[in-house]
């Protein structure tokens, strides 16, 4: 305790240097969790490392912050709403496979399988208002005292809802279907390529596998030409935990036949569930 | 024009947020994966934005950044709701504003004062007209002031025949009630050449009478839809934000919908809602306001709402209080500062027992504790000069000799405690304040006060009035 608590005082000491010499304090990413030295002046043990999972990753980019000279942070208005929206989309993106997990996890059959999820979001900003040249309108999160010296408080304050899915869409995609990023990140790693194109995208299916805790995914990755090889594979975004794949000859036609139309048939499905993309806004 | 500042601002805000709400919704539609469909959507953004109002070349303009004493009491709100379809209702909107102007019932419009003081000068003349002569000629001095002193006030007494009209200045002020609905239309109980320093309690009583009931109704408003929006109501520059505001809300619904040219909604349509602004205006220390401006006691109010229930919306435009009478927080805060007073010692000069009559310390403390007159008691600004200072006029209610009766007092605020009590009018025998105690107590009805030319709370509290309305827009009068 006494170690982090020394810490801590290093890295307010670092941050006070900075700021005597007129340099701001060093930026963050936002979103970013606090540093260990930051947690460990607050007394906290600092977790065990751990990569995030890919569906963890945010659906709503959030917002570059810009720092200013005095380290206070200036945010266009739009931050404001993407800050909170990717806030929620990434723990509603931790309770799905958290949920996930704990409906695997049931074996007495008297439970009912069972997803939370968060209905509702109300935020409530304390804000600076500040006109810049053009129509561009700034904010300034309240955090410094100065700030209440420098800026009429103002409010900014909205709700976020789950909607219903659109007209056509199926309301519920199968539990063991992997989509979209988390989807992307089992087909890296079961070719060990650094991008997913679309061409690859299409041909594969990635399975979600919960029996195997040590590789909870299997990828199914059709090849490119008629005739080829199929590729099926066990993976785990892990990054130490390289995956276990078994190719199906060309040659086993019947077998990799079957396998085209199972796959066939969810791309077809999965296509349908997705409604159509929104059109940009001006 | 004045208000391009105010307006370009309004617009700017309300698009800005909508433009940022409306890329947050497009991209939080996209499903977020995972197990279950999943998207999230914002239906509601409520902005409420703190601002400054300053002149800046001749342009009217809103900052939100530095905030002075005053500029926190500014507030612009509004409402985006997220809908299937684009706002419904006309897009074509008149360049100048419908209003709908709400006063205070006892606030005289500008319109109908020159009436007013028509009716009182024939009155005087029908009365006796040699006798009236000087103060005629008194009332048309005072009309066309332009300084505090003279002055000329209006006050409806919660019925549109009842006014009580009060000259002020010289050695005696005009006092006279006036009603257009009776066979003897106008009251006189002062004029300039009256013998005599003591006056009947009984305009004024009906005066206090009106505001309590104005008070007792939640600042109740009257609406006067004959009356064109004044350009200042006290220092707010309502004109000048009524139009910089209808111009940014017009602006901006024509820009939200889908037939405008820079239109941005495609896939959803973000309805403007709950658009209105409180403004409000004190006396900075910069201007000779009074120092302590922690709680400011002396400030008017207005809202100014756009009423968008009908298809062609109109703007709302209410003064919700004058700074002469204290409502809301204000009166609250000097409420407060009463009750520390009353805990003095009698041998405190400061303390109101001071100058209470110690035998009759029962009923006035009756008085005070009871929370139902609490709430009826008035607190009304009322110094000498101007700008306007922290010195009140307090109005309670009590009871003596088995009638309910009113009673006055004034004070001074200084250094957050009240000061300098001075009894204006007695609970206990509302005849002759300096009688001994065992002179005969006459009847309330028949109650009379003490009103000198130097008298520190009537005659202040109607300089007060008229110093507000001197700064307002009711007459082309400068503030300074």
């Amino acid at each position: 305790m006494a170690k982090a608590e020394e810490k801590g005082k290093r890295a307010q000491k670092k941050d006070r240097r900075r700021k005597k010499a007129g340099q701001p304090a060093k930026p963050k990413p936002a979103g970013a969790a606090p540093s260990r030295a930051a947690r460990a002046a607050a007394g906290k043990k600092p977790a065990q490392r751990q990569r995030a999972p890919a569906a963890a990753r945010m659906a709503v980019a959030a917002p570059a912050v810009s720092v200013t000279d005095e380290g206070q942070q200036d945010l266009k208005l739009q931050d404001i709403f993407q800050l909170i929206s990717s806030s929620l989309v990434t723990a509603q993106q931790g309770l799905d496979n958290e949920s996930l997990k704990y409906v695997s996890a049931i074996s007495d059959p008297r439970l009912q399988p069972a997803l939370y999820s968060i209905p509702t979001v109300r935020a409530e900003a304390k804000v600076g208002l500040q006109k810049k040249t053009g129509s561009n309108l700034f904010v300034r999160l309240f955090g410094s005292p100065t700030d209440k010296t420098n800026y009429a408080e103002s409010s900014i304050s909205f709700d976020i809802v789950a909607s219903p899915p659109p007209p056509g869409a199926f309301a519920t995609i199968p539990s063991f279907l992997v989509l979209d990023t988390e989807k992307d990140e089992a087909i890296k790693k079961a070719t060990g390529s650094t991008t997913v194109e679309d061409q690859l995208r299409a041909s594969a299916t990635v399975f979600r596998n919960p029996q195997d805790s040590s590789r909870p995914y299997i990828v199914w990755i059709a090849g490119s030409q008629p005739g080829a090889a199929f590729q099926l594979s066990r993976v785990s975004l892990d990054e130490k935990v390289s995956p276990d794949s078994v190719s199906i000859s060309a040659s086993q036609t019947k077998i990799i036949q079957i396998l085209l139309d199972v796959a066939a048939s969810i791309r077809d499905w999965e296509q349908k569930a997705r409604p159509p993309k929104p059109t940009p806004a001006k | 024009m004045a208000s391009n500042g105010i307006a370009q601002t309004v617009q700017e805000m309300i698009v800005a947020t909508a433009e940022a709400v409306h890329q947050t919704e497009l991209e939080l539609e996209k499903p977020i994966g995972g197990a279950v469909w999943r998207s999230y959507s914002i239906p509601r953004v409520s902005v409420k934005a703190k601002f400054g109002v300053t002149v800046k070349k001749g342009n009217t303009v809103m900052f939100f950044d530095q905030p002075t004493e005053q500029q926190l009491f500014n507030t612009l709100n509004f409402s985006l709701y997220l809908a299937p379809e684009s706002q419904p209702g006309s897009l074509t909107f008149p360049a100048v504003p419908p209003v709908r102007l709400l006063l205070p019932p006892f606030i005289v419009p500008l319109e109908e004062r020159p009436r007013l003081l028509n009716e009182v000068k024939d009155g005087l003349q029908k009365l006796d007209a040699r006798k009236f002569e000087r103060e005629i000629s008194k009332l048309d001095e005072a009309y066309s002031s332009h300084s505090d002193d003279p002055g000329l006030i209006f006050l409806r007494l919660g019925h549109d025949t009842r006014h009580l009209v009060v000259r002020l200045g010289g050695d005696r002020d005009g006092i006279f009630l006036l009603d257009t609905s009776s066979d003897l239309p106008l009251a006189v109980f002062s004029y300039i050449d009256m013998e005599g320093r003591v006056l009947p309690w009984q305009p004024f009583a009906e005066l206090f009478a009106t505001f309590r009931q104005w008070q007792h109704s939640n600042l109740t408003d009257d609406e006067h839809p004959d009356v064109a929006l004044p350009d200042r109501l006290g220092a707010i520059s309502v004109s000048d934000f009524t139009q910089g505001m209808w111009n940014g809300y017009t602006r901006t619904r024509t820009e939200l919908s889908d037939s405008g040219d820079d239109a941005f909604a495609e896939s959803s349509f973000y309805e403007l809602r709950d658009v209105h602004a409180q403004l409000s205006y004190t006396v900075p220390r910069k201007a000779g306001g009074p120092e302590d401006q922690g709680t400011p006691f002396i400030r008017s109010q207005v809202l100014i709402g756009v009423d968008d229930r009908e298809s062609l919306p109109q703007v709302r435009v209410q003064l919700v209080a004058p700074e002469f009478i204290l409502v809301g927080e204000a009166r609250s805060a000097l409420l407060n500062l009463l009750q520390e007073n009353l805990d003095l010692s009698r041998k405190n000069k400061d303390s109101l027992w001071s100058v209470l009559r110690p035998e009759y310390e029962g009923e006035y403390r009756k008085a005070f504790l009871d929370s139902q007159r609490q709430e009826q008691a008035l607190m009304l600004l009322s110094y000498r000069d101007k700008p306007p200072q922290n010195e009140f006029l307090f109005v309670w209610s009590g009871q003596s000799a088995g009638e309910e009766r009113d009673f006055a007092f004034r004070f001074h605020l200084k250094d957050k405690t009240l000061k300098q009590p001075e009894l204006i009018l007695p609970l206990e025998d509302p005849v002759d304040p300096k009688a001994p105690p065992s002179s005969p107590q006459r009847r309330w009805a028949d109650a009379m006060v003490q009103y000198p030319k130097d008298h520190a709370g009537l005659h202040d509290f109607f300089h007060a009035i008229w110093v507000w309305d001197l700064a307002g827009g009711w007459f082309p009068r400068s503030t300074s």
